[in-house]
């Protein structure tokens, strides 16, 4: 009898170690599972060329799945993504249109311009100049020079910015060496050539987000803005130093930008919501300054820049959070971003600063 | 001696020697049976509990992986339901463990966030740029409305319409689905309807009085605004769509504009009138062709662009021609740059329309597929380039 007693004593907790086994075997079938549908979302972020995103996912595969099989394949499709996104793109279609577009005015521009530093006398060379070979040969030329190129938004959003500035800098400097008409439109048309080639260099084989590319292009602005104020401020009264000085503050703001961007790494929506915040601190100087019926052109211009400062730190404030991962992942992704081995591919994609986090909760805003 | 066939996995035997056991015959033979049969037992409820298990297992993991997938895409509000079906279903299993402590995860996160499904916001900042300098001259209009004369009103028009449009469409757009095109239409319907309404102000007020102007432009512009974000709930559009009823509005404008010349219209409320009125055309006929055929905005940048640099070709070439055949008609001006125009259009959607469609974005290089008979034939732009004749199957 009780060696009956043992045999069912001893199946009885068989089956229930086997309950237990099969618990912890369920356990891991389920990490398993989540390990995959994150590599495979990784894998469908790999085809959407969200890069950045998909090394995020794979990092969150490697470091809470370190036992699943889907680790080990992380890792190296980690090891394939960081070598594609390194990869020059082929051209998107929006940002090729944007240079088409571009080189289409600047070349009508330059017809144009031609004619008047020409000054025909017979109206075939005005069509056949101005009308016909600028805007179809500024047409044909980008076209065929965009056609199979290789680059990102960000790189063509700053070839485009880079003729743009080019110009407006050549123009600007013509009229303060006191160059006649002539001299002036052909400095613009050189320095729309010379703006194009030089961004151009400047882009070839560096990663340039279009958040990087917008930074530059409002921080060119801004620049010319506060040193157009700046200058009204210093009470500077010769235009061509107001001229000068506000193309310098425009260059001053371009390389500040330009040198702050691959360490913010900011998005281009952040960029743009921090530069509409500018533009309403700009107004409220304005306002400010025409309902205090401020007289004096100088504390004009003071208010106007303290107006925009105040709105651009503010966009900048509120927005600090902007570009955050947000969800479910958060928390892990700044786990991750600490120490994981793709925090030095993070960095250099996205950008964001870690370590010191300075939070003074007096005012939230969610957007 | 039993030999029993578990009736549910079929696999196991089990065989019961008395003499091995070191039973007796009689009572303890019958124990013995009982017991025996007693474990038999055991073990079939056991299979069966184990079968029973496992296909709820099945079930209980496929739900849960749903509910994980929607988690890292991030349609928290669906993956929240879905949980709570497995704890619901599955309850004290591991798979009710894993999904509470999930649940717990998403709950932790902004209550919005979890009940909301995932949504296109690319869009959004488009749209509060706009807002934002919409309303400031929303501010300024009615500043100027209340008060035309007083250059404070409009500065405090101008201080509160600007942070008032930020805030709004901030807050608005917060959980709002607003794609590119939604926004792109929205924005564009703003200016339009601003366009429209100031045009129609002209041709209704003979005076041209300054606060009919102001009124009318606002009215149509917000007017514009609304009805199109009342459209674009139910209507999912591209971004190319919206840009091809963008360039169809204008180039609609500037061609009735030369119709109008050509027609010789003298009076300026008339050339208005049809102006506007080609402008509706176009962007209506643009909006209907844009269910047919699908563009991508920098095909519509093309195309659009084309039409311009034909304009001004043909001006070009009046210019050209104008001194040998004494042309000094406005007429045929205006006829030749309609002509100009539509023939760049037509060329640029002849060489643009096609672009992308039978490429992959970004592909970086165009293929041409036919197929004879059963075979299927491609040839990459890699291998062979005829750029002069183009034939789509």
């Amino acid at each position: 009898m009780f060696s009956q007693i043992c045999i069912i004593e001893a199946f009885l907790c068989m089956m229930f170690l086997s309950q237990v086994a099969r618990a912890d075997d369920t356990e891991a079938k389920l990490r398993q599972l989540e390990a995959r549908v994150i590599y495979e979302a990784a894998c469908r972020l790999v085809d959407d060329e969200e890069y950045n995103k998909a090394i995020r996912m794979l990092d969150r595969a490697i470091s809470e799945y370190p036992e699943t099989e889907y680790a080990r394949l992380a890792a190296g499709k980690k090891a394939e993504v960081a070598a594609l996104r390194l990869q020059p793109e082929p051209i998107s279609g929006i940002s090729r249109a944007g240079l088409v577009v571009f080189g289409t005015l600047f070349g009508t521009w330059s017809g144009v311009g031609t004619l008047i530093i020409l000054d025909p006398d017979s109206s075939e060379m005005v069509g056949c100049v101005g009308c016909i070979s600028g805007p179809v040969g500024g047409l044909q030329a980008s076209l065929a020079l965009t056609r199979d190129i290789r680059l990102s938004d960000g790189q063509a959003s700053l070839i485009n910015f880079g003729g743009a500035w080019g110009i407006w800098q050549a123009t600007g400097a013509a009229i303060v060496a006191d160059a006649d008409e002539r001299g002036v439109i052909g400095a613009s048309i050189a320095g729309g050539i010379i703006g194009l080639a030089l961004s151009s260099v400047i882009v070839k084989g560096r990663y340039i987000t279009p958040g990087d590319a917008t930074m530059i292009n409002f921080g060119g602005i801004w620049g010319t803005w506060f040193a157009l104020c700046g200058a009204t401020l210093a009470d500077i009264e010769d235009s061509d130093a107001i001229l000068a000085r506000s193309m310098l503050g425009g260059d001053l703001g371009l390389l500040t930008m330009a040198a702050l961007s691959p360490k913010l790494r900011m998005s281009r929506a952040r960029a743009r919501l921090i530069n509409i915040g500018g533009i309403v601190g700009a107004l409220y100087g304005l306002g400010t300054g025409i309902l205090l019926e401020i007289d004096s052109k100088r504390d004009f211009c003071g208010v106007l820049i303290i107006g925009s400062a105040l709105g651009l730190a503010a966009g900048s404030y509120f927005t600090r959070d902007y570009d955050a991962e947000k969800g479910y992942f958060a928390n892990a992704g700044e786990v991750i971003l600490g120490r994981g081995e793709g925090a030095n591919i993070l960095d250099s994609g996205r950008g964001r600063t870690h370590g010191i986090k300075l939070q003074i909760p007096l005012v939230s805003i969610k957007f | 001696m039993f030999h029993v066939l578990c009736p549910l996995c079929a696999s196991v035997s089990l065989c019961v020697d008395n003499r091995q056991l070191g039973l007796g015959r009689g009572s303890r033979t019958v124990n013995n049976v009982y017991i025996t049969l007693a474990i038999i037992s055991t073990f079939c409820i056991l299979c069966a509990q184990v079968v029973t298990a496992s296909a709820e297992e099945t079930a209980a993991e496929r739900l849960y992986e749903d509910a994980f997938r929607l988690i890292v895409e991030g349609d928290y509000g669906e993956a929240y339901d879905r949980l709570d079906e497995v704890i619901a279903k599955y309850p004290g299993t591991v798979y009710a463990r894993f999904a509470e402590d999930r649940k717990r995860r998403l709950e932790e996160l902004n209550p919005s966030s979890i009940r909301r499904k995932k949504i296109d916001q690319s869009g959004r900042i488009e749209s509060v740029v706009f807002s934002t300098l919409y309303s400031t001259w929303l501010g300024v209009g009615s500043a100027r409305l209340a008060n035309a004369e007083s250059e404070k009103a409009t500065a405090a028009g101008m201080m509160i319409g600007a942070p008032a449009g930020l805030l709004t469409s901030l807050t608005l757009t917060r959980n709002a689905r607003l794609s590119n095109g939604q926004a792109a239409l929205v924005n564009f319907s703003g200016y339009w309807g601003t366009w429209q309404g100031f045009g129609l102000g002209i041709l209704l007020d003979k005076d041209d009085d300054e606060k009919t102007l102001i009124g009318s432009a606002m009215a149509g512009g917000l007017l514009g605004i609304l009805t199109t974000s009342a459209l674009t709930r139910r209507i999912d559009l591209s971004l190319g769509d919206a840009s091809m009823i963008n360039y169809g509005g204008l180039w609609g404008t500037w061609l009735s504009f030369c119709i109008a010349m050509i027609a010789n219209i003298d009076d300026g409320n008339s050339i208005l009138g049809s102006v506007l009125m080609g402008g509706n055309l176009g962007a209506a006929s643009m909006t209907a062709l844009s269910t047919k055929v699908e563009f991508s905005p920098g095909q519509a940048s093309l195309i659009s662009l084309s039409g311009v640099v034909g304009t001004l070709a043909a001006t070009g070439v009046l210019a050209i021609v104008a001194p040998a055949v004494q042309i000094e008609s406005v007429e045929v001006v205006f006829a030749t740059m309609i002509a100009g125009g539509i023939l760049g259009l037509w060329g640029g959607y002849n060489e643009f329309g096609m672009y992308g469609q039978n490429t992959t974005r970004r592909s970086g290089q165009e293929t041409l597929s036919w197929s004879i008979g059963d075979q299927f034939h491609r040839i990459t732009s890699k291998e062979v380039t005829v750029r002069f004749l183009s034939v789509h199957f």
